[in-house]
């Protein structure tokens, strides 16, 4: 539903997104993840006709939006980040002013615009929009987003300075949008969040795609040059190891944590029964995804 | 009602003119300039009406002495457009502003509000975009004037000023040249909001270009004077014995009736043939001709640029339907008009068609850079 190929944006000769190469499926909820000034809102600008690629190519339902601009905007629907909307206008006013766009009628706007409003809690709000709370302006947001009934969402950090109920209810309505068969192109540079709502997720950072796939393909793909830590317990005092491949031990007691280069567990093994010890514990720690992101990403923060 | 295959343009356009009627600095300053319509138009039906008086008791008296002559003095026919003529005045500082206040933040507000980012989301393109907004404003700009002018001519039926067809058809073109100076300062306006990063910085760079406009004719005879230098002496000796100096700008064929309506200081001492106290006889010297033939140019130069001169020197010949503009360096300074002589509009209007042409340059440079860099920017 959507695809990108070495999709490029350069300001000022620096590559703000450089050959991000994405595929989501239709009805997929696609986690996009990066730190702040990673790409993401440029990469969201290129793919909903927003900013002119400096190379490469986006497509929505096959459709090159570089050269069909408003057969791809008919189909898309786009909560950005940092919304706005007219300040002496209602919500149902700004919403009225959007829905002329796509050619529907008075009484089909009318109609859409009750429903909307409803969906996202701000039924019979009657105030300027401009007096409106950063959490209404996102909720009037996703509704404008979804005025013409998109078959593709792009939301850019959309629970951004929400209030946890607010976050919750955001997230709520993010998997209802997708059991309804929407595609969902979701921004972020929270992992934990995406994590709830997205089951495939792309990684940028510096403008480059570093990782994409499952959750869990893309813990593999940021760990891949990484150590494999091993604890290890024997019944008694744990002796000094000498299992080749050690890089690190730290002993305390009858245990240890042993980083190594690849999975040794079963020298370890062979090595601690044939010296007589007892083991109670030989497992490899998982490291989380986050701290695989937050490591690779962030630097370890 | 259905809206279906409205095009974007005047989707755009009617929420631009519905937000004019909602602003309230639009709604002040038009409320200024109607004020000030009102009042131009009393002010200019008393003026006129003094006029009118003057010109009835000067016609009486010429006719009861020489009924043939009408010299330096006597006044010409007053035109009703006189009364237009405070109105032209408030125009061009008050309508000048009105015009920037519409256009500075066109652009500049959209993106500080977010607001142009969620449109351009729509299916719209970006010159249905900028070319709903400029119809919308000039709708609007249309709707002010219009109202105005049909105020002013209000007040003139209402004292019993009728127009003739003549009249009216200067009024028309009087419209067209003030509609002409309200788009050249919406389209400065227009051009500084999309270049500019906020809107502060996109009306202070609308009120520097505004006062430019309006010092430039104050500062162009310092500078066409620094450009030329000293001017040098009118009088010399005449090597020739012939009298044949041309004088026409200063003798009067008595079979001519002529009215003088302005001298310009520069050619009023340009006199024919002198004589000087030791009895040399003097002629005017060419190079001084020349002097103030060049510097003239270099000051109608740089005033071309003004927005506020160019709509002057318009409305001048229209409203007192001259044939050229008074300080115009066409003739110099030297201005005549019979009083029995009818100048047609297009005399007036072909002898500031430079003016006309200024402003036209302006306007369409102005939306043209407006466009170009709308259409290119990246909206992030």
């Amino acid at each position: 539903m959507i695809r990108t190929e070495n999709l490029t944006k350069t300001y000022n000769g620096v590559k703000a997104v450089d050959s991000v190469s994405l595929k989501v499926e239709k009805g997929e909820v696609f986690g996009f993840l990066g730190p702040n000034g990673s790409g993401k809102t440029t990469t969201i600008g290129m793919i909903v006709g927003l900013i002119e690629p400096t190379a490469g190519k986006c497509f929505i339902n096959d459709v090159e939006v570089t050269r069909n601009p408003l057969e791809a905007k008919k189909i898309t629907g786009y909560l950005p980040d940092g919304i706005g909307f007219y300040p002496t206008l209602t919500a149902k006013q700004n919403l009225k002013y959007f829905s002329k766009f796509y050619g529907m009628s008075d009484s089909e706007a009318d109609k859409r615009i009750e429903e909307l409003l409803e969906y996202v809690g701000l039924k019979g709000v009657q105030t300027h929009s401009g007096g409106f709370s950063r959490g209404m302006k996102q909720r009037l947001g996703l509704a404008q987003a979804l005025i013409n009934d998109p078959q593709v969402i792009f939301m850019d950090e959309p629970t951004n300075g929400l209030d946890p109920q607010g976050v919750v209810q955001f997230r709520n309505i993010i998997t209802d949008l997708a059991s309804k068969g929407k595609t969902i192109f979701f921004s972020s540079h929270v992992l934990s969040e995406v994590q709830l709502v997205c089951r495939n997720i792309g990684v940028i950072s510096k403008g480059k795609i570093i990782a994409d796939g499952t959750t869990e393909d893309v813990r593999r793909k940021l760990q891949k040059n990484d150590f494999v830590t091993i604890s290890v317990a024997v019944s008694g005092k744990i002796p000094e190891l000498k299992t080749p491949g050690i890089v690190e031990a730290s002993y305390n007691g009858s245990s240890a944590i042993i980083r190594a280069r690849t999975d040794i567990r079963n020298g370890i093994s062979t090595e601690l029964s044939g010296n007589g010890h007892q083991i109670s514990e030989l497992r490899v720690i998982e490291r989380s995804l986050e701290d695989v992101f937050l490591e690779t990403v962030y630097g370890g923060v | 009602m259905t809206i279906k295959n409205v095009r974007p343009e005047f989707i755009v356009a009617v929420k631009e003119f519905k937000d004019y009627l909602n602003s309230k600095r639009f709604m002040v300053i038009f409320g200024v300039l109607a004020l000030l319509t009102i009042i131009g138009a009393i002010t200019g039906y008393i003026s006129y009406s003094d006029s009118l008086t003057t010109y009835n008791s000067q016609l009486s008296s010429t006719n009861s002495t020489m009924n043939f002559v009408r010299g330096p003095g006597i006044v010409s026919m007053p035109s009703v457009l006189n009364i237009f003529s405070s109105y032209g005045t408030y125009i061009a500082s008050v309508g000048a502003f009105l015009a920037i206040c519409m256009g500075f933040d066109m652009i500049t507000r959209e993106k500080e509000e977010g607001t142009l980012k969620l449109l351009l989301t729509h299916p719209v393109f970006r010159d249905s975009v900028i070319n709903g907004k400029l119809l919308g404003a000039g709708s609007m700009l249309v709707m002010v004037l219009a109202s105005t002018f049909l105020a002013t001519i209000a007040v003139m039926m209402f004292f019993g000023v009728v127009p003739a067809v003549d009249d009216l058809t200067r009024i028309v073109a009087f419209f067209g040249a003030t509609l002409l100076f309200m788009f050249t300062f919406l389209a400065i306006s227009v051009t500084a909001s999309t270049i500019s990063g906020n809107s502060s910085m996109a009306v202070l760079i609308a009120i520097f270009v505004l006062i430019i406009g309006a010092v430039v004719p104050d500062i162009s005879t310092t500078v066409s004077e620094a450009i030329m230098g000293s001017e040098p002496s009118m009088m010399i000796p005449s090597t020739s014995t012939s009298t044949s100096t041309d004088n026409s700008a200063s003798s009067f064929d008595s079979s001519t009736t002529m009215t003088v309506v302005a001298v310009s200081s520069a050619q009023s001492d340009q006199g024919g043939p002198d004589f000087r106290g030791n009895g040399t006889r003097m002629t005017i010297n060419p190079e001084y001709t020349s002097y103030w033939s060049t510097r003239n140019a270099i000051q109608n130069t740089l005033n071309i640029i003004s927005p506020t001169y160019n709509y002057q020197m318009i409305s001048q010949v229209i409203n007192e339907k001259l044939s050229s503009p008074r300080t115009s360096s066409t003739n110099q300074g030297f201005f005549i008009r019979s009083a029995d002589q009818t100048v047609s509009l297009w005399t007036s209007l072909s002898s500031v068609w430079i003016n006309i042409l200024a402003l036209l340059v302006m306007i369409i440079v102005g939306f043209g850079i407006a466009y170009v860099r709308f259409i290119r920017v990246d909206v992030r």
